[in-house]
């Protein structure tokens, strides 16, 4: 996603939300909502490879707090981060492989060709465990996923 | 006699070495690399001869005046292209009558010459013997076997006898699969002699027409009775000759047998 | 339970790297195979492991070669074997090391050991008469190589009929950088086919009597099913196609279950070999075929397989159903059972005639249902290499798939049909038929102006616009037939099998290497093979010659990049094994291409592979259908 499409993400975000609901279904609540690019509270560098795996794989962040995961795809395969609950992750992901080309284009999620950089803003809004996993088929099912720990606000 | 039929004997033969000669003899070569061959090593994969030997037929065949004991044989022994075959036709009345007959008894040379046909040449041996006189004579034989269109497995012979007597004769069988094992075999053989023949009944043309239908079932691949049915119709001057002889020209049977190999 | 896990094997765990080797083959010796309940009655073959030694840079492994008596299916056999076992011990090299194998030959006779996928100094590849003279009996070979590569591979004997006695095992090279996926679990899943007739007489009986194991012919049976179901008419006009072609839609394999006993691991169906697991565990499994003439198809019912590894080589993961697997293949795939029940690990024959079957489960003595066999599928069209395009399709419906040939319920697949008409859209089976009209001239022609996209996007087919000559002998006696217009058939999962949303079965097509091969080089140089042969006399060849009728090898350039051709002039499958050198399959991934050491050809099939010759010596290059190589389909390459 480049800045333009992060913008326009921003200005459809209330729409986007909704969309995301129905694809992650409705589990805002515990994986969080799109950020606001104007309220990062950090930014996390994730990187993408054809080993089918997300470096780091696990990511602690605390209950509140906008996260700008900035992230490169090393590999030479589009990858994809989505975050959500893995069940939800799966789901789709099995989605995707039932229908080959769907293209889905979501705040909670980025899609990368080899060698490009982007981002995702998410706010995670209560504490627990979210899932970002890659869902282009046999990427998931390969290991390519990570969990977020969202730790209680102090 | 004996003279002309060794000469015969002996033309069979040279034919055979001839068309031996002209088929590429065990290869030298192969597809192995000359550093393998250098070393002595025996080729990764070789090229066995193989054989077989079937009894098409051995089967009791009850008629109305006389039964047989049938047999039919066909035994082949060499490589894809190059094979040695024995093949027998013979017949013996067990009741009813006395006599029979070895109808052929062929040693062939047989050469694939396309994929599902070969030809094959040799030198062959008839005798009839029972009441009376036991004619007999050699032949040379030039012969065509295989595989038609549509399954029809086909064997043609053209034989010409020391005594300079021409005939062929023309055999074809189908095997229906009503399951996988029991199959059902129509057959149809017919003969035409160029030159007529009386010690052996043959007249001038088509001298018979033969129809089977056996029904076999294969215990094994390699065993499989059967039943059924034979009609063998003589025509023309042959059915001429047989009626002067106070025979039938028509023959049917019910038959009861094996077909087996090795 | 320890007992229990040794004994129905928990899988190498990567994260227990030790494992005591040596009770286990003391807990074999006491169990032996008498006495005890089937399903401990043998240890775990297939997923027990040679011994490895260390010297410094090079491990050392120590195989012994025999007759060692044992029951297979309950029965008693006296196979060939490895170590005590059928298949042999799992060799697990490493990457970047050396390995010394001492082979001990206790045998009567030569032996051999080759390394199925290994690149290796030629010396060292096993084929007698090719590479060495062959183990003699009483006596040993010490093999020695590097290992340069990593994946899941095979060993086998290459030696006579000795791979249908049992002499083959797995071969798994540990890679030295993490693979792209990840799992808890790791089991070899080794499918043969074994015979408790002498392989000899099973060579004779198809070189004397065509189709001797073929209980599965059409009979008036499925002719009386036909006419009801498609008309006289046109049941008549399909039987009188096969008819003058004096070719059997029903030739699907050579040797069937009417003879055969299907193993995984050693063990028959009712043996049952059992892989534990914990809930929400990933489990590899390495399917190998060690087969001597069977290809199966490979599901585990209620799981999704994700296809990671082909031939040894990563592929990028495939979520599927189901795939076939030719003989001498490997696939890996990942499973990920959640829930506390027992899945089938489902092997089915290609005709349908048999299959192997072992268990996943959470403990012993839990098995789930095998599946139902289909019914046996009749070869279409597409098998004798017709260009359809030209046919006069008057009263075949093909819309409804009315070419259909045989049992419509077998399911037929309809990208086998299009792939008749070279139809490379149509060849999208599963999308949409929309390829299939027959009003498209040359869709295969068509489909090239697609970009050549090495992202995943759709390169044209090198063998499009080629057009394939058969001289006026048409090979001579020993090819039955030919293909006049042998087509693309990457997208076709093949005979019987069809891959729909629902079931998705994995093809050529879909194998996708994570990265170019290091040669860039466009081919300069293409050799053309036809596989051909005559089923009547049981004669194999390429080009119409079996190894004994032609003069010599087949010249490789070292350091060329050629381009290798294979087209499939009969009714049969064949997996086409090139030893020493890899083959980039060119499928629809343009650089991405799916690196293979045996690659299978449909009948009416054209492929090709891109191969860099830079390993010097000689090489066999064969059928690896046992009794088709040895029946002739065999030809020694040379790089020089």
């Amino acid at each position: 996603m480049n800045r333009r499409q992060t913008l326009l993400a921003l200005a459809l975000m209330p729409l986007m939300a909704n969309a995301a609901g129905n694809h992650g279904g409705g589990h805002q609540e515990t994986t969080g909502t799109a950020g606001d690019p104007a309220q990062v509270d950090r930014t996390i560098e994730v990187t993408m490879s054809d080993r089918m795996r997300f470096d780091p794989a696990r990511i602690d962040v605390k209950a509140g707090q906008t996260i700008r995961f900035a992230v490169k795809n090393t590999g030479q395969q589009p990858h994809e981060m989505v975050i959500g609950s893995l069940d939800k992750l799966k789901e789709h992901a099995e989605k995707m492989r039932r229908n080959p080309g769907m293209k889905h284009e979501e705040p909670n999620m980025l899609r990368l060709d080899g060698g490009e950089t982007g981002e995702v803003i998410w706010h995670f809004a209560s504490p627990g465990e979210v899932d970002f996993a890659c869902l282009i088929p046999g990427h998931l099912e390969a290991g390519m996923k990570g969990t977020i720990d969202v730790q209680a606000a102090p | 006699m004996i003279t002309n039929r060794h000469l015969y004997m002996t033309v069979g033969g040279l034919m055979s070495a001839t068309l031996l000669a002209v088929m590429p003899l065990a290869a030298t070569a192969d597809g192995q690399a000359p550093f393998a061959v250098e070393k002595g090593w025996a080729p990764p994969v070789g090229d066995e001869p193989h054989g077989r030997f079937l009894i098409d037929r051995l089967e009791y065949a009850a008629g109305d005046d006389e039964d047989s004991v049938n047999l039919e044989f066909k035994g082949w022994y060499g490589g894809d292209y190059n094979r040695i075959w024995i093949e027998g036709e013979a017949e013996d009345v067990v009741s009813g009558g006395s006599g029979g007959a070895i109808e052929n008894l062929d040693l062939l040379y047989g050469r694939l010459i396309s994929p599902y046909w070969s030809v094959q040449a040799g030198v062959g041996y008839q005798l009839e013997y029972g009441p009376g006189p036991d004619p007999d004579r050699g032949y040379a034989v030039l012969g065509l076997q295989g595989l038609a269109p549509y399954w029809f497995e086909v064997d043609t012979n053209l034989r010409l006898s020391e005594d300079g007597d021409a005939w062929a004769d023309f055999e074809a069988e189908y095997d229906f699969l009503l399951t996988q094992r029991l199959v059902l075999q129509p057959r149809f053989g017919t003969m035409v002699a160029f030159d007529e023949v009386e010690e052996f009944g043959v007249g001038q043309g088509i001298n018979n027409v033969k129809l089977g239908l056996r029904l076999r079932y294969e215990i094994k691949r390699e065993f499989a009775p059967y039943v059924g049915v034979s009609w063998n119709k003589k025509l023309g001057d042959t059915a001429d000759m047989a009626e002067a002889e106070g025979e039938d020209t028509g023959d049917f049977r019910v038959l009861a047998g094996v077909r087996m190999w090795f | 339970m320890d007992q229990y896990e040794t004994l129905t094997g928990k899988g190498h765990s990567r994260r227990r790297f030790l494992r005591n080797v040596t009770s286990m083959s003391v807990l074999a010796a006491l169990y032996g195979y008498g006495g005890v309940s089937p399903a401990l009655a043998w240890p775990q073959v297939g997923n027990h492991e040679a011994e490895r030694l260390e010297d410094g840079d090079t491990d050392i492994f120590n195989l012994v070669i025999d007759r060692t008596p044992m029951k297979i299916d309950g029965k008693p056999a006296n196979p060939i074997t490895v170590n005590g076992t059928v298949p042999g011990p799992a060799i697990r090299m490493r990457e970047g090391r050396n390995v010394r194998i001492r082979v001990q030959n206790k045998l009567d006779e030569w032996t051999s050991i080759h390394w199925h996928g290994i690149l290796l100094p030629f010396q060292m590849d096993g084929v007698p008469g090719v590479t060495f003279e062959g183990i003699p009996p009483k006596d040993t070979f010490e093999y020695y190589y590097p290992l340069k590569q990593a994946g899941t591979y095979w060993y086998h004997s290459h030696s006579g009929l000795q791979e249908q006695l049992g002499h083959y095992g797995p071969l798994i090279v540990e890679p030295a950088e993490p693979e792209p996926f990840d799992y808890d679990r790791d089991y070899v899943i080794m499918l043969s086919d074994w015979t408790f007739e002498d392989p000899h007489d099973v060579f004779r009986n198809l070189k004397v009597a065509e189709g001797y194991y073929n209980y599965q012919k059409r009979t008036v049976e499925d002719l009386l099913e036909d006419i009801q179901k498609k008309g006289w008419s046109q049941t008549m006009r399909e039987r009188a196609m096969w008819g003058e072609m004096r070719m059997s839609s029903r030739d699907l394999l050579d040797v069937t279950g009417s003879t055969y006993t299907y193993l995984v691991n050693g063990r028959s169906p009712n043996d049952n070999w059992t892989g534990l697991f914990k809930p929400g565990e990933k489990i590899r499994l390495r399917v190998i075929n060690g087969s001597a003439m069977s290809f199966f198809d490979v599901s585990v019912p209620g799981l999704k397989m994700t296809v990671v590894q082909v031939d040894g080589q990563n592929v990028e993961p495939v979520p599927v159903d189901e795939f076939r697997i030719g003989v001498a293949e490997t696939y890996d795939v990942i499973v990920e059972p959640d829930d506390q029940q027992a899945y089938t690990i489902f092997a089915e024959a290609m005709d349908r005639s048999g299959f192997a079957a072992g268990t996943l489960a959470t403990e012993v003595g839990l098995t789930a249902e095998i599946p139902e066999p289909r019914s046996i599928p009749s070869r279409g069209m597409e098998a004798m290499g017709m260009d359809m395009s030209n046919m006069d399709m008057g009263g075949m419906d093909m819309g409804n798939g009315g070419m259909e040939m045989g049992d419509q319920s077998g399911g037929m697949d309809m990208g086998g049909q299009s792939s008749g008409m070279q139809g490379d859209q149509a060849m999208n089976g599963q999308t949409s038929h929309a390829g299939m009209a027959m009003n498209n001239d040359d869709p295969a022609k068509g489909g090239m102006n697609m970009a050549m996209d090495s992202k995943g996007g759709k390169a044209p087919w090198p063998l499009a616009d080629r057009d394939i000559s058969h001289g006026p002998d048409d090979h001579g006696p020993g090819a039955a037939m030919v293909a006049r217009s042998p087509g693309n058939r990457l997208n076709d999962p093949g005979i019987g099998l069809k891959s729909t949303p629902e079931h998705k079965v994995l093809v050529y097509d879909d194998l996708k290497a994570l990265a170019p091969w290091p040669d860039p080089r466009e081919p300069e140089r293409e050799i053309e093979l036809h596989l051909t042969g005559n089923m009547e006399r049981y004669m194999w060849s390429f080009d119409g010659e079996k190894f004994s009728e032609v003069d010599g090898p087949i010249q490789f350039h070292h350091g060329e990049r050629l381009r290798l051709i294979l087209v499939n002039d009969t009714m049969m499958d064949h997996p086409i094994h090139l030893h020493g050198m890899w083959m980039e399959l060119e499928n629809q991934h343009g650089d991405l291409r799916p690196r293979k050491h045996t690659i299978s050809v449909k009948p009416g099939e054209m492929v090709s592979a891109r191969i860099t010759a830079d390993a010097p010596g000689h090489w066999a290059f064969h059928c690896h259908l046992l009794y088709h190589m040895k029946a002739g389909m065999f030809r020694v390459v040379s790089v020089a």
